[in-house]
């Protein structure tokens, strides 16, 4: 029955050719955008990893506080928690790095901005560094600044210039080192370009002549999600009070799934007009050639061939073409996606354009089977004298 | 009724559609192995409609339909087309063969629907008698009229069918070819005790056959 599917496709050329090209074109369409539904899913993905996983952000909200903890303090509090919570008896070494935490000075509520980090400052995924350089260790004992871009555009036009300069934070004079400029993806959602940044000592020293009012935490380890959860959890319980928004990966991960709902949402529905359209087109094709074939389901119907029968061969055509049609329609796809990587020197991961292969065969083989249910079933509800004498 | 008859008709009538009028009225037919009965009658008499109502290709309206005495009625679609595969052989007015499969193909299409395996010995015997050795490879346009009705033949014969039923068999053939493939058909009938039904308007023809049926 198979090879009879075959070689019907094969006799009808200009009916097969049109009938493949409208589900090539359907096939290649969803490919793409099952691809690129998988690049987007793995890219924000790789963003939440980067950018979430190990971190936390944790805003303070003096309005809604009864307690006026200096964050400082309270950042002591959790350091203390995760060292009694740490299991000495293999090392306790902190599963954190505290320096590479740090504070963030409001911008809206403060005409001068400061946020403080540590070495690991060099390596976060919220900055990169314009001109100058990332403070270090040997800084300590320094009053060095590294200045967002927006902060430094605001004083000059030239705000390399600004490299050795000093500024006067509070009452503070502190030295720029470097100009950063915020990495696009935030995901925490916070401006940071208009603020300023030191040293987690400097700000420890200076913590007197600073309001604090939010606190970002990131972990050493990137493969310890638990432990950033355990003082995410810890900040909840017994530091926050309700006075504290905590912006973790469960909270990346909501803005996440709220953007790609709508993106997904818009593929679903362009995935479905275009193969909507295309599996008209092929059904309408279908069924013109069920036309021009009743007397060949009339001489099987006669060799003794039952409903079943011509169902199965209905379907195990539409089936072939889909077969026929999908490998070619994925082909193409992959070449137009590897194309467009190529022309825009994009990076891709490869998994993404791999992974969109299973739902499509799996939706091809859907509609393979079930266009070709109708015109069988359509067929056997036909006359049986239309087989023999179509003029009747 | 009679005990014997192969194939037992009894008050069949049929009528399209319930506005239409009557195609066939109260037909009667005692039918026996080893014989032959050609139906003869005016184009639109219902011939054809009777000779698919016993091949199971059509239901009648009303009346009762016993073949080798299993109501033929009774059976549904999947059962008719068992009953189909493993007693009736068709020769259609028109050669009707599938045009994308070979000779070969087109000739065990029968085969296709039954778990029997094909007699090679009978395929190369029926081959031999219709003289289409050697086409088997090829496909129906390749062929002239007169040997794609003598495939459409041998496909009929293929699975060794009790009845045969032929809708205007010899149309599209001289007469000399007409008189020669009659003669085989009605050979095989006499050879394997079987029956042989056809629907004719070519009178000369008709008479070949044991008994004649004329619809009004």
């Amino acid at each position: 029955m198979m090879k009879q599917a075959f070689l019907n496709i094969k006799s009808q050329k200009l009916m097969s050719a049109i009938m493949m090209t409208s589900i090539i074109a359907g096939v290649t369409s969803i490919y793409i955008l099952f691809s690129i539904k998988n690049i987007l899913a793995l890219q924000l993905k790789q963003q939440l990893i980067e950018l979430g996983e190990n971190n936390f952000l944790a805003t303070f909200i003096p309005e809604a506080s009864q307690i006026n903890l200096h964050p400082i303090f309270q950042y002591e509090k959790v350091k203390k928690f995760i060292h009694d919570q740490s299991d000495k008896t293999q090392g306790s070494i902190l599963p954190f790095s505290l320096l590479g935490s740090g504070l963030l000075y409001d911008t809206q509520k403060y005409p001068s901005v400061l946020m403080a980090f540590g070495h690991n400052l060099e390596h976060s995924p919220l900055i990169h560094i314009l001109y100058g350089r990332v403070f270090n260790e040997l800084d300590a004992s320094d009053k060095v600044v590294i200045l967002g871009k927006g902060l430094a555009s605001a004083i000059t036009q030239t705000p390399q210039d600004l490299l050795g300069t000093h500024i006067q934070f509070e009452d503070q004079l502190l030295k720029i080192v470097g100009i950063y400029e915020l990495n696009t993806a935030n995901l925490f959602d916070e401006n940071l370009d208009h603020a300023g940044i030191i040293s987690y000592p400097l700000a420890l020293r200076l913590s007197d002549h600073f309001h604090i009012d939010h606190l970002y935490v990131t972990n050493a380890k990137p493969d310890k999600k638990t432990q950033i959860n355990r003082v995410t959890n810890f900040y909840r319980q017994h530091i926050a009070l309700g006075s504290f928004h905590i912006k973790d990966a469960d909270f990346i991960l909501s803005r996440i799934k709220a953007q790609f709902v709508q993106i997904e949402l818009i593929l679903k529905w362009i995935c479905f007009i275009s193969l909507g359209v295309g599996s008209i087109l092929f059904s309408q094709l279908f069924l013109l050639s069920l036309d021009k074939r009743q007397f060949e389901i009339g001489i099987r119907l006669a060799c003794g061939a039952g409903p079943k029968d011509i169902l199965i061969q209905f379907i195990l055509e539409s089936c072939v073409y889909y077969l026929i049609g999908g490998i070619i329609g994925i082909i193409l796809g992959v070449f137009l996606m590897l194309g467009w990587q190529l022309l825009h020197q994009s990076i891709w991961p490869m998994m993404a354009l791999v992974s969109a292969v299973i739902p499509v065969i799996l939706v091809t083989v859907v509609l393979g089977v079930v266009l070709g249910f109708i015109p069988g079933l359509r067929s056997l509800r036909l006359h049986p004298m239309v087989f023999f004498k179509p003029s009747l | 009724m009679n005990k014997h008859a192969f194939i037992t008709i009894q008050e069949i009538s049929k009528r399209y559609t319930k506005t239409s009028s009557q195609v066939l009225e109260n037909i009667n037919l005692n039918l026996n192995l080893g014989t032959s009965l050609s139906i003869l009658g005016k184009s639109g008499c219902g011939k054809s409609t009777l000779l698919y109502i016993i091949g199971l290709l059509d239901k009648p309206t009303g009346g009762q339909y016993r073949l080798n005495n299993i109501d033929m009625l009774a059976l549904n679609r999947s059962q008719q087309a068992k009953m189909r595969n493993q007693y009736f052989g068709f020769i259609f007015q028109e050669h009707r063969l599938i045009p994308y499969l070979s000779i070969l193909d087109n000739v065990r299409l029968p085969f296709y629907y039954r778990q029997e395996k094909i007699v090679l010995t009978w395929e190369k015997y029926v081959f031999n008698k219709l003289e289409i050795v050697g086409l088997e490879k090829r496909c129906p346009h390749e062929l002239s009229v007169g040997q794609q009705q003598r495939v459409a033949i041998a496909r009929s014969l293929i699975s060794r069918p009790t009845v045969i039923l032929a809708d205007e068999p010899t149309a599209s053939l001289d007469e000399g070819l007409a008189a020669i493939y009659m003669n085989m058909l009605l050979e095989y009938v006499e050879e394997r005790q079987a029956l042989y039904i056809m629907v004719t308007h070519d009178k000369a023809l008709a008479m070949q056959a044991q008994h004649q049926f004329y619809l009004k």
